[in-house]
């Protein structure tokens, strides 16, 4: 069964567009607030919003590969993944 | 096909302690009103981490139970689609919209237009958004109603009335406060229920690897297929609401808007906001999603337990039924149910209430005193409640 249109094409669409949306909106707040200041004042925060795309891609990406793989065992990646991000989001981000 | 664990008194009591709680719970917090300031947005002082679980509370509404369970049951994992794909705006929300809003200290999406453009918009605004909230609560209640309606034995428009006037009670007297801290328990009631109904069905089954193989490789990925069929495909679900919705949503619904306008800061409304999108709404959508998922699994493995011909929309309730191993346990699950309507009608009243205030009494009175706005404030929120009591009758009856 080509399973392609039901796992990778929805994937590269949906963050090709997410890239460009969520790239769209980065170029706007830097250009918004000034590069300089952004990066000075933000940092942390540019940080979370790049993790954030990062992890949440990555989430689609392991169970993509789990279900076409029959590898269950990847959810224990996403899980590890799932509570670091919430320690260090929550302990570290203001 | 019906839960097999009937009502009992021991079931009766466990919902009516917990409704009663969340009840006294919303009517303790109605003595900080003293002004619209209060009843509206708390006197703007609450945490990231209040604000970040009711946002996650607004968010999942009864008809949230009904509706992804029952996309989990027809279609699997794809069902944590529309609560996965929100990331991509929050660029332009953290520092672009959540700022504005903030700092020009509107106080409503209306008012916000008029200063942006003209009292015309503001009017047209106004209209739209209104009627936007009065058919989500009424839609709400609705799904409520249909929801629980096998279980409880009540017509759907008895369980409408009982459930709204309880909600509405604490709403018109408590105001924001008491939608904030009642929405951050009921929150964590309808984590913890979603969870834990995940793990009796993964117990049912007789382990996460026969639930795992239970399930076809289609039901395992996570985005639905390109673009088929017709009422549940990826391009039609990522444009219609990771794009518009999330949008839709995040920046323009009253309700939300009222939980950034509630913070102690713009800080506090980032760090929610970021908390709610990347740590709450993961475990929500599992929440929401996971009947549906074990219901597939036991149909695959067990189709006399649970019929391939079941009807989708109440997949949750015969799951529940099912999976759980206690009148105790079932009745907590309903309860989340009914959580998770309560939290999502509450803040969709006081952000009706809000935006009738705000943009249409307010420009129209003659500077009321702060007293004469609170009344106002509390029996518009009567109001909207019977209102949206209504719209879910003609929900009912179209």
């Amino acid at each position: 069964m080509d399973l392609f249109s039901h796992s990778w094409l929805p994937f590269i669409y949906q963050y090709s567009f997410g890239l460009f949306i969520f790239g769209g909106g980065l170029f706007a707040i830097f250009k918004a607030y000034g590069y300089k200041e952004f990066w000075t004042n933000y940092r942390t925060w540019i940080f979370v919003l790049i993790w954030g795309f990062i992890y949440v891609s990555s989430i689609h990406l392991i169970m993509t590969i789990a279900a076409l793989n029959n590898m269950p065992q990847l959810y224990i990646v996403i899980l590890v993944g799932y509570l670091l991000t919430a320690l260090i989001l929550s302990r570290y981000v203001r | 096909m019906t839960p097999e664990i009937a009502t009992s008194p021991l079931f009766w009591g466990i919902l009516i302690f917990y409704v009663s709680f969340v009840l006294g719970a919303g009517l303790f917090f109605a003595r900080n009103n003293q002004s619209t300031e209060d009843f509206f947005f708390g006197g703007r002082r609450f945490s990231w981490w209040l604000i970040g679980m009711s946002m996650l509370a607004t968010g999942v509404g009864s008809h949230s139970f009904a509706k992804y369970a029952s996309k989990g049951f027809e279609y699997g994992f794809s069902s944590t689609m529309t609560y996965m794909n929100d990331w991509f705006f929050m660029p332009l929300l953290l520092f672009g919209w959540i700022p504005i809003i903030y700092y020009m200290k509107v106080n409503s999406i209306p008012e916000y237009f008029e200063r942006r453009f003209d009292s015309r918009v503001r009017n047209l605004s106004t209209f739209t958004m209104i009627l936007y909230l009065i058919g989500y609560i009424g839609i709400g209640l609705l799904a409520l109603g249909s929801l629980l309606q096998p279980i409880l034995g009540w017509d759907i428009e008895t369980i409408i009335v009982v459930i709204a006037l309880i909600a509405g009670i604490y709403v018109s007297l408590g105001g924001q406060t008491a939608i904030i801290f009642t929405d951050f328990l009921q929150g964590v009631v309808l984590l913890f229920a979603g969870i834990l109904i995940f793990g009796l069905g993964i117990a049912y089954l007789g382990g996460f690897d026969i639930f795992w193989n239970a399930l076809s490789i289609t039901n395992k990925l996570p985005l639905a297929d390109f673009n088929s069929p017709p009422d549940f495909n990826f391009v039609g679900v990522f444009w219609q609401d990771g794009v518009v919705g999330s949008v839709g949503f995040a920046f323009m619904n009253q309700a939300v808007i009222m939980r950034f306008l509630s913070s102690r800061s713009v800080a506090h409304a980032r760090r929610a906001t970021m908390m709610n999108v990347l740590v709450f709404l993961p475990i929500g959508t599992v929440a929401v999603s996971n009947a549906g998922w074990v219901a597939r699994a036991i149909t695959n493995t067990a189709p006399e337990v649970i019929a391939e011909t079941t009807n989708p929309n109440s997949i949750f309730t015969v799951v529940a039924g099912i999976v759980a191993s206690s009148e105790a346990v079932f009745a907590f699950l309903v309860a989340a149910v009914v959580a998770a309507l309560m939290s999502s009608l509450d803040s969709q009243i006081n952000a009706s209430a809000a935006v009738v205030v705000n943009d249409i009494y307010l420009p129209r009175a003659k500077n009321p005193s702060e007293k004469t706005r609170l009344r106002v404030a509390m029996i518009t929120s009567a109001i909207v409640t019977v209102v949206g009591i209504g719209a879910a009758f003609l929900f009912n009856n179209i």
